[in-house]
């Protein structure tokens, strides 16, 4: 599994998305259901896709889900 | 008559000042006391009628937003304050119900406007002052009572079109117990980040307001990047969260808060005594206050408050009753009960509602409630007058500071099977009869975020039975213990 899909499935689990979904549209409270408590469901869908613990700055700075890629090629151990 | 006071909220009686006033995350500047009092004023008289109108104004955390909310006081109008990212059916709901006369926003209201009756003459937004769409002509049938001024919904974005009646009156002194209870001085910077359209986030607005305090009205929220940098901007010093805001800072680290917040207060939920020690020892290093409080929309909406210096002694209590106001314990038969016994949460005081509606018909009642409120919660009291909270006796969970009617709950997911959903603190349990239908979980989870909680909210439970009490009704007290959660 890339990076990317493993990051997508906790977008997945968290906002209900199907697989064909734009992931441009992922963008912190643009996107509708993403608020600061879907921000923190996100946080904890990832860290268990990850099995890590995120860094405070790094769950603030969780605004896309690019940056969401981003960050978590730095907690990515495959 | 337009009011230059604004019920009392701004009421200098030497004139305006040119002291700041507000700080908002969009101009990220202040504005001056005197700059939103003739912002406010001006639209009051675009706004003001002869008699009193209803207004809905589409809320956010905005200058414009309290400019129209504001002018509306001033001019004597009632005011229905709205959640903007309420379900399109809601709100035409809602609209549909009430058929309010005026209608303010963040974005243009035309299209709004044009669902609902009559001529409207609609204006765009600024910075400054919100979207306006005023109807022409005449009241509808319906008339207002005089005393009534803000209409609150009971319940967040589940449930019906049911408002909390409050008189301005009631508002302007919860503001001005708060402001007591709390020591608000013209110091103090409330941190305006829980939605205006909240009677917890309106009332930091109010009780700063009051005080000649300022307010940083903040769109952005505290799981952005720029939240604490926007709070040491406006030198904020009081941060006021439901339990998951403080949740949400035990996991970034308290260091994330600048060292300007000196006071941080709590309500809307019982916060984890584990998070609780957390606060008091970030509080302890700080030199800071940490208040506990209790209330209601219904109160508007502050009922108790518990002072900093007794967190440690009185742990668990939400304090003591707002000033010039008493909390009572009552049996089932109403008769007071006494110390230390549990019972039904009863609060009388100058700051209660005037009542219900359930429709535009219902807002020309009067107070049926003279003064007295049953809370429907469960509490008993100390020695000292410390109120300590056990539960609810009406059906409504909490869930991150959203009051979340269980009987919608179950009538929303009826169609799946019998049913029955019971509070179990931050979560609600879904319990089916016999099996677990297919499509529960699927459901469960779409509701949750319809409802804006966490989709784990909700736990899909099966039993092969749902107790029932003789007269037929679900016994919920022993669907929890069979439960064993």
């Amino acid at each position: 599994m890339t990076l990317e899909h493993k990051v997508f499935g906790a977008f997945q689990e968290t906002f209900d998305l199907p697989d064909a979904f734009d992931r441009t549209l992922l963008v912190y409270r643009e996107f509708p259901e993403w608020t600061s408590i879907g921000h923190m469901t996100l946080v904890a869908a990832l860290e268990t896709h990850f099995d890590t613990m995120l860094e405070a700055n790094d769950i603030l700075a969780m605004s896309s889900f690019d940056k969401a890629v981003e960050i978590m090629s730095r907690y990515d151990d495959n | 008559m337009i009011d230059p006071t604004f019920a009392g909220l701004l009421n200098r009686p030497a004139g305006f000042t040119d002291r700041p006033l507000l700080w908002d995350d969009i101009t990220q500047a202040w504005t001056s006391e005197c700059e939103i009092a003739d912002l406010s004023l001006k639209l009051a008289s675009r706004l003001e009628h002869g008699e009193k109108r209803l207004a809905f104004i589409l809320a956010t955390n905005s200058k414009a937003t309290l400019v129209g909310f504001l002018a509306l006081v001033a001019a004597g109008h009632a005011v229905a304050l709205i959640d903007p990212g309420l379900p399109e059916d809601r709100l035409a709901h809602l609209l549909a119900c009430y058929q309010p006369d005026i209608l303010l926003g963040s974005a243009p209201l035309s299209s709004l406007a044009s669902t609902i009756a009559g001529n409207w003459v609609c204006s765009d937004p600024t910075v400054d002052v919100p979207a306006t769409a005023i109807r022409q002509g005449g009241n509808e049938p319906a008339r207002l009572h005089p005393d009534l001024g803000l209409l609150l919904l009971t319940s967040g974005t589940t449930g019906g079109a049911k408002f909390v009646r409050l008189s301005w009156k009631a508002l302007v002194t919860n503001a001005r117990q708060i402001a007591h209870s709390l020591a608000i001085t013209s110091e103090s910077v409330g941190v305006g980040h829980l939605p205006f359209h909240y009677s917890y986030g309106l009332s930091v607005v109010t009780s700063h307001l009051i005080a000649g305090a300022r307010v940083a009205l903040m769109i952005d929220s505290l799981t952005s990047e720029s939240f604490w940098a926007k709070v040491k901007a406006s030198e904020g010093t009081h941060f006021a969260g439901v339990p998951f805001h403080y949740t949400v800072l035990a996991r970034l680290g308290f260091d994330m808060v600048p060292s300007t917040v000196n006071m941080f207060t709590q309500a809307g939920g019982g916060l984890d005594a584990r998070i609780q020690a957390m606060v008091l020892a970030k509080v302890e290093a700080s030199q800071s206050r940490f208040c506990v409080m209790y209330g209601q929309t219904e109160a508007a909406p502050r009922i108790a408050c518990l002072p900093s210096e007794l967190l440690l002694d009185k742990r668990g209590s939400v304090g003591v009753a707002m000033p010039a106001s008493a909390i009572s314990i009552c049996g089932q038969d109403g008769a007071a009960l006494p110390v230390g016994q549990t019972g039904h949460v009863v609060y009388e005081g100058p700051n209660v509602m005037l009542g219900y509606a359930d429709s535009r018909t219902d807002l020309a009642l009067g107070d049926l409630m003279k003064g007295r409120l049953e809370t429907g919660d469960l509490g008993w009291m100390d020695e000292d007058g410390f109120l300590y909270l056990s539960g609810r006796v009406a059906r409504f969970a909490k869930i991150a500071g959203l009051r979340l009617s269980l009987d919608d709950i179950e009538t929303q997911l009826s169609l799946l099977g019998s049913i029955a959903c019971v509070d179990l603190g931050e979560q609600i349990a879904v319990v089916f009869e016999g099996e677990i239908p297919e499509d529960a979980k699927a459901q469960a989870k779409t509701l949750a975020l319809a409802s804006k909680i966490p989709p784990t909210s909700f736990l899909v439970r099966r039993l092969a039975e749902l107790p029932r009490k003789s007269n037929g009704k679900i016994d919920y007290a022993l669907v929890k213990a069979a439960l064993d959660v």
